[in-house]
Order: structure tokens, then C-alpha cells, then sequence
């Protein structure tokens, strides 16, 4: 290993609890350009004299000089921020060292996905913060300009710190709405990244970055079940990554080559949801999960248990019933009961400005051989599908039609 | 009769101003809570921090949503409040075009009507030392939806609201309260090229308006929205919940 990939490595690991340490007793604008002063100082020394014997002990030392210089040089209030934040600090004496406090990074988490922040706040903090990207990156990845993104990271530092938002872990009465905000923030990365198709390698690294949080997220609420499940809904559906596209051609899970999905990312992801549910009552992150458990159970799409898949949707309907879930639950009934049953529920559902309920409804009229009603289905998807794979496909489904 | 003088201005106009110019409006405020102490029948004022600050609170089917932002994304915003007693309107409309904001921007003046029912308030409890921060909780609510409730159901919201006004001061993080009459009630005054221009109704036309309010202390924003929750509008419609600026560094005693 080269020995900028070995800092890197440490500066990556270190950074995160340092700021989260610092975080604790300054300003979170003040505490991150303390870190990064210091890390920039560190990464010049250690390459020149190699690693001193505690890396992280001598960041958060020189991060933390340099926010106390920043605290000195900012105004009237925020050094009686700082005095006011010192005297609490000599009542419960600060740890020496970062790694003594287990619960600032927690900290850190809940600040960042606070639900007083726009959730594209919380997801730009989050990515910055928690896992280190640069503004440039998260940018990129967002389809934002810096100066966007950047404003964005300001605007949201300065609501911390002018709003009051707490640096704390919230109280238990308060917590599972909490971390629910945290999933849903860490969910919409990996959907960002998801929905991304060919050629935008920066956006489908999404999907990497969430499941580093959500990994991060289980290993800071070990006892929770919903990071749990969280991270075993974002693993199961990345275990088919490979398989869902043929160069620029989207596969459907049905047409699937299910000998490409990554049976690794399948079993950890299984053994993760069996986990969540054993520590509590099944979030709807763990219902999702278990659609995609049964998905991955079967070794060919005629085997899948179709009757199990319907039976969660209706759990997951009772826990979040969306106009979605209810189509998500028709398709499925679909294949479970048959085209007529599926369109019996799709008739209730008032979701004519989505394709995906004009295609499913094509579906099912073509397999009950209504073809003429089929294309016009198919046609309506068309109109509103903005994916050009999606797009080819119902293309070529019309295609099909029209011959027979 | 008390009156609340709610002041909305456009914070990007503020912006724009030299530090001059912005402190003659500070030291305009200076002057003019001086004259409203000087008459006796002052009671309160806060001025806000920027509404960007702002989150606000729906509670339904018992669960709370935060969002970010003001209640209404409009171009002036309200920046802060005095309350005033007077029986002469005149007295009333000439005060109103005193606060600097009135050339920039407008003051709506709202009576604070007495609320019937309302038990004796016990004394406010010593401030707890652990609550650092103001914050003002706005109610904003449909005006239409209480002229429908019956007397019996409006006593007993009017009997949550006591509660909670009762709960705030034997706790010590009461500051100030009040109830405003409704919107048809308002008058609206500026001040343009020295020319005084008042017109009847509220700031803005919109179906939720501002019903009240609460300023409290709190430790941070998650307890100021934890006391946001026991507002009974929450359930029905927004509160806006504002850090209250520390003007003690640009106010001089």
C-alpha cells in the first residue's frame, strides 16, 4: 500500500470523530475548518516525518487549537459561546481523546439529519460531514452546481447554529421519529443513486455512499432494528445491480440473469433483516426488505412466492398506505391471483399521471389478451415515462402487440 | 384595549442597507421602545432572527412534522413585534408609523382581545438556568374553522390554551403570550416619503392567519418545538417556530 492510500485511509477513519468530538464544543462550521486545517497540516508532516504514534490523538489536538484561534477571532457572541461551552465542560470533564466518547458521532448523525433542515440539506451535511466527499463531489452526484451545493452546506450550518439545533442524541420518547428522519435521508441518497442509469457513474456511486451511512448507522445504534433493516433493503437491491442492465438496455427482474446477482451482498443483506426483526417489530424498511428476501429466494422469476409477496404488501400497506404501495401491491397480485383479480385493484387506484400504473395495467390486459386496450395502456406509459430504457421497453412491447 | 404591532419587512431590502443605514434602524428601535416604556403602556417587543432561522410544526394523527423555512414564503417577513395599550386609534396609528421598519416595510396592528374564561395566571417561576435561548411560537390558523365550532367546543381549546399559558409561567419559560383578534380587525400602516398610509385588513390575504402567539425560553429548537407540540393549532394548522434575536449588543440601555 502506498503510503498517500494509508493516510488517506487514516484521515478518512479520523476525521469524522474528530469533528464529531470538536462538534460537541464549537460551532459545526468552525469545528469542520478546524479539521480540515488540521488535516491539511497533518497530511504535508506525516508524509515528510512519517505517522506520529496516535494519529487521531494529534488531529483532534491541532483541530482543536485552530477552532479555539477561529473562536477568538469570531465575534462578541460566539466567544461567549465558547466561555459558556467551556464552563459546561469543566462540570463533565472533556475526553482527552476522541475515541473515549462513543456517543459524538451519534451526535453528529442526528444534527445532520435533523428534521428542521430541507432534506436536501440533511443529505448534503450528511455526505460532507459523516463520510468526508468534497462539496465537488456531492455536487456532481446531485446534478447541482457548487456554488449550489456549497450555499446549500452555509445556509444549513448557519440554521444549526442561529435556529439552536442541538448537538444531541434525542430523547427516547423522541427517538424513533428520529432515526426514521436519519432513514429517510440516508434512502434517498440510495434512491438518488438507484434511479441513476448508464453514464453517470458519479450518481450510481450513490447507492455505495448510502450503504456506507447506513453501515455507519448500524454501528452506531447497534440495539435499533431500523438501521438494521435499512441497510438490509439498500444491500438486497444492490446485490442485483449488475444484473438490472444490459449495456444501456434496463432489465426488467423477471428477464433478469439472476446467476449475475452478487449472492455475498444477498446473504448479508438476509442476515441483517433477520437481525432487525428479532430486536423489534417490523419497520416498513423491514417489510420492504422481505419483498426483496423472497425475490431473492427464488432461483428462477417463475419460483418466486408470489402469495408471500402479496401477503407483505398488505402489511406494508397497513403500516404506509400509499396510493404506490397499493400499486406496487396490484402488480403483485398480478402474478399471485391472476391479470383480473390485479385489475380489479387497479381500477380503485387514482394514479393516471404515473407510467408505471399504465404499464402494469397494460400487463395485465395483454395477458388476458385484450390487446387493443393493451397498446393504448402501453401508449399512455409512453407519454409519461421519462427513462429512455423504460422508454425502449414499451416500444418494443407496442412492437410486439401491433404484429399479433 | 391592547394592541400587538407586528412588523413585516423585506430582509433582503435590510441586506441591501450600508451598516449606516442599518444601525439608524437599530438605533431607531432604541429610540422608539424607549418613548413606548416612556408612555407606561408598553408590554413586550422581540425582534426575530432571519426567517431563513425558522422551522415550522404540523402535528397529525399524532404525528409531528418539521419542516424547514417560514410559514409563508413571501418577500417581507415578519421581523418582529411590539404591544402597545391606547384607547385612540390616532395614538395607535401615530406610534405604528414610528418604528423605523414602517418606511421600508409595514406594521400590522392586531387588538388583543380579552380572552373570556380565562382563569387567574399563577406568578412566572424563576427562569430555568439550563434555558439559553428565546424563541417566538407563531400560531397560524384557519380563521374560518372557528367561526364554525360551537361555544362549548371553542371553551374547550380556549381551557388547553390556559393550561399551557399556566404550564409556561410555573415553569419559568414564559416570556409573553397573547391571542390576537381576528384578521377583519387589522389595520395596516406605513410610512412612505414621510407620508403616513393606513389601510384596513391584515399584511397579507391568506386563508391561515396569525392567531397568536407565545415567546418562550427554551435549552434548544427540539425543546421549543416539545412545547410547539402542546399548542392545540399544532393539530389543526402551523406553528412557526423563530429564535428571538439577542439585541442586547446592538441595544444600548
Amino acid at each position: 500500500m502506498s503510503t498517500d492510500r494509508a493516510l488517506a485511509e487514516i484521515v478518512g477513519r479520523e476525521r469524522r470523530l474528530v469533528l464529531a468530538s470538536l462538534a460537541r464544543r464549537y460551532e459545526l462550521g468552525v469545528a469542520e475548518d478546524a479539521v480540515d486545517q488540521a488535516i491539511e497540516l497533518a497530511l504535508v508532516k506525516w508524509r515528510a516525518e512519517g505517522l506520529p504514534p496516535e494519529p487521531g490523538a494529534w488531529l483532534h489536538q491541532v483541530a482543536q487549537r485552530r477552532a479555539i484561534d477561529a473562536m477568538r477571532q469570531l465575534s462578541i457572541r460566539a466567544q461567549y459561546k465558547e466561555r459558556v461551552a467551556g464552563e459546561a465542560d469543566e462540570a463533565a470533564p472533556a475526553p482527552e481523546l476522541p475515541h473515549a466518547v462513543q456517543d459524538d458521532p451519534l451526535r453528529l448523525v442526528f444534527t445532520c439529519c435533523h428534521p428542521a433542515l430541507a432534506i436536501e440539506a440533511q443529505v448534503a451535511l450528511a455526505l460532507r460531514l459523516l463520510l468526508g466527499l468534497s462539496a465537488e463531489e456531492i455536487a456532481r452526484a446531485f446534478l447541482v452546481s457548487e456554488p449550489t451545493l456549497q450555499q446549500r452546506l452555509v445556509r444549513a450550518k448557519q440554521k444549526i447554529r442561529d435556529a439552536g439545533v442541538p448537538y444531541s442524541i434525542p430523547e427516547r420518547s423522541e427517538l424513533p421519529e428520529r432515526i426514521e428522519a436519519v432513514a429517510a435521508a440516508v434512502y434517498l441518497v440510495f434512491n438518488e443513486g438507484y434511479v441513476a442509469t448508464r453514464g453517470e457513474l458519479a450518481r450510481a456511486d450513490l447507492t455505495a455512499q448510502a450503504i456506507r451511512l447506513g453501515e455507519l448507522l448500524v454501528s452506531l445504534m447497534p440495539a435499533e432494528p431500523l438501521p438494521r433493516a435499512l441497510l438490509a433493503l439498500m444491500l438486497l437491491i444492490e446485490a442485483r445491480r449488475e444484473a438490472r442492465s444490459d449495456g444501456d438496455e434496463l432489465v426488467l427482474l423477471s428477464e433478469q440473469d439472476r446467476s449475475k446477482w452478487d449472492v455475498e451482498l444477498i446473504a448479508r443483506g438476509k442476515a441483517l433483516l433477520v437481525e432487525s426483526l428479532r430486536l423489534g417489530a417490523p419497520s416498513s424498511y423491514a417489510i420492504e426488505a422481505s419483498i426483496q428476501a423472497v425475490h431473492a429466494d427464488a432461483a428462477r422469476a417463475e419460483d418466486t412466492d408470489w402469495e408471500q409477496i402479496v401477503r407483505l404488501y398488505a402489511m406494508l400497506r397497513a403500516r404506509v398506505d400509499s396510493p404506490v404501495v397499493r400499486l406496487n401491491e396490484a402488480a403483485a397480485i398480478s402474478m399471485a391471483q391472476g391479470p383480473r383479480a390485479a385489475l380489479e385493484r387497479l381500477d380503485l387506484l387514482k394514479l393516471e399521471h404515473l407510467h408505471l400504473y399504465w404499464s402494469t395495467r397494460a400487463d395485465c390486459l395483454r395477458r388476458l389478451a385484450r390487446e387493443p386496450e393493451a397498446i393504448e395502456c402501453y401508449e399512455r406509459a409512453l407519454t409519461l415515462t421519462t427513462n429512455d430504457a423504460e422508454r425502449r421497453f414499451l416500444e418494443g412491447r407496442i412492437r410486439a402487440l401491433s404484429v399479433t | 384595549m391592547d394592541y400587538t404591532l407586528l412588523i413585516y419587512a423585506s430582509e433582503s431590502k435590510f441586506g441591501e442597507m450600508t451598516p449606516e443605514q442599518q444601525g439608524a434602524i437599530f438605533e431607531g428601535h432604541n429610540v422608539f421602545s424607549k418613548e413606548l416604556i416612556g408612555t407606561g403602556r408598553g408590554r413586550s417587543g422581540a425582534a426575530l432572527e432571519p426567517a431563513a432561522t425558522s422551522t415550522c410544526l404540523r402535528v397529525r394523527d399524532g404525528k409531528a412534522l418539521l419542516t424547514d423555512g417560514p410559514f409563508a414564503e413571501t418577500k417581507e417577513q415578519l421581523g418582529g413585534f411590539y404591544t402597545f395599550s391606547t384607547n385612540n386609534v390616532d395614538e395607535l396609528v401615530s406610534m405604528a408609523s414610528k418604528i423605523p421598519d414602517a418606511a421600508y416595510g409595514s406594521i400590522e396592528v392586531r387588538p388583543l382581545p380579552d380572552m373570556p374564561g380565562r382563569p387567574p395566571y399563577p406568578p412566572v417561576a424563576a427562569k430555568p438556568a439550563d434555558a439559553k435561548k428565546e424563541y417566538l411560537l407563531l400560531i397560524y390558523e384557519d380563521e374560518k374553522r372557528w367561526t364554525k365550532l360551537s361555544e362549548a367546543e371553542k371553551g374547550k381549546i380556549f381551557g388547553r390554551y390556559f393550561q399551557l399559558s399556566s404550564e409556561l409561567r410555573q415553569t419559568g419559560l414564559w416570556v409573553d403570550g397573547a391571542a390576537l383578534a381576528t384578521s377583519d380587525t387589522a389595520k395596516t400602516v406605513k410610512l412612505r416619503d414621510g407620508k403616513r398610509l393606513v389601510t384596513d385588513g391584515p399584511f397579507a390575504e391568506t386563508k391561515e392567519q396569525l392567531g397568536g402567539f407565545y415567546q418562550v425560553w427554551a435549552r434548544d429548537l427540539d425543546h421549543a418545538v416539545s412545547l410547539a407540540k402542546k399548542i392545540p393549532a399544532a393539530e389543526t394548522g402551523t406553528i412557526e417556530v423563530r429564535p428571538v434575536m439577542d439585541v442586547s449588543q446592538f441595544m444600548k440601555p
